[in-house]
């Protein structure tokens, strides 16, 4: 299969176009199962919206191009912006469920959720953006399923 | 984060389909119920919380104004949901606490369910997998009493 390329404004309301035509690209290839679909739209929509919040901040005018290659035992996606970029090495980790300020934070999953379902994550950031790369196999690589 | 064990079968349309959002808010056993239907996701979690701090600010069912409000979200009709949902329902939560009242999430879909157990917030949130199990159930804001596993 050949790349699929999306380019999109840097709008939440696109998010759901990302995650559609990455689902449906994956489909295409019969051995993946549906969870790992499922698996798939999350992590692309982690990194979609962290791209989005990326631009929010910093220039809102600028797009964000998703990648998808796809073979017949995974599908790796790239998500691109030209936002600030961050050090994801220094992103503050949520508190456990039991602490008394757990409830103060409600962000910070979507990095532990992009690292948790995808079989492969990598960060590259910089102050020119950031490029995310993820890869889903059709049956997981790194846990019990 | 814990790992899953297994999922439901999701849909996954291979054409690009409208997406549909909506909230309808009812009352039901004195307690005020907010259905959210479609994708929970950074589009339209903003909804969400609006419609808690709305719900917040309104009177109690069957009270005068001065009883903790007690709130159902009913994640039913959400076919999708990201850290962007599960962050407006950690502050809806925070919400409802900070105005003497409780809160209480029904999910019956695995897939959203098995996000609850992987971001360890079924140790925050009590869910429950009917709107009946939500409103009849024990009293007392205590995580997943028989939720998730229920």
């Amino acid at each position: 299969m050949g790349e699929v390329r999306l380019e999109i404004p840097a709008r939440a309301d696109y998010l759901g176009l990302a995650r559609q035509v990455v689902a449906a690209a994956a489909a295409v290839e019969p051995r993946f199962r549906d969870e790992r679909i499922d698996d798939l739209r999350v992590v692309v929509s982690e990194a979609t919206t962290n791209a989005i919040a990326a631009h929010a901040a910093f220039d809102a005018d600028e797009r964000i191009l998703i990648r998808c290659n796809l073979d017949d035992e995974r599908i790796e996606v790239v998500v691109l912006d030209r936002a600030g970029g961050f050090d994801p090495q220094t992103v503050d980790a949520a508190p456990e469920p039991t602490a008394a300020d757990r409830l103060e934070w409600e962000h910070g999953l979507g990095l532990p959720l992009m690292r948790t379902l995808a079989d492969e994550t990598d960060i590259q950031s910089s102050s020119g953006g950031t490029t995310v790369r993820l890869v889903v196999y059709t049956p997981p690589q790194h846990r019990d399923a | 984060m814990r790992r899953r064990k297994k999922r439901r079968s999701p849909v996954v349309s291979g054409t690009v389909d409208a997406v549909v959002f909506d909230l309808q808010v009812s009352e039901r056993a004195g307690w005020t119920v907010l259905a959210v239907v479609g994708e929970l996701d950074l589009a339209n979690a903003p909804k969400v919380r609006q419609s808690v701090i709305h719900v917040l600010g309104t009177a109690a069912p069957g009270g005068d104004g001065q009883v903790p409000r007690r709130l159902v979200i009913d994640l039913t009709g959400v076919d999708f949901l990201d850290s962007s949902g599960l962050g407006v329902l950690i502050g809806a939560h925070r919400r409802v606490r900070a105005a003497g009242g409780e809160l209480r999430l029904v999910a019956n879909d695995q897939r959203i369910r098995d996000l609850f157990r992987e971001t360890d917030l079924d140790r925050v949130f009590t869910v429950c997998p009917t709107v009946d199990d939500a409103v009849h159930g024990p009293a007392g804001d205590a995580p997943l009493a028989g939720g998730l596993d229920g």
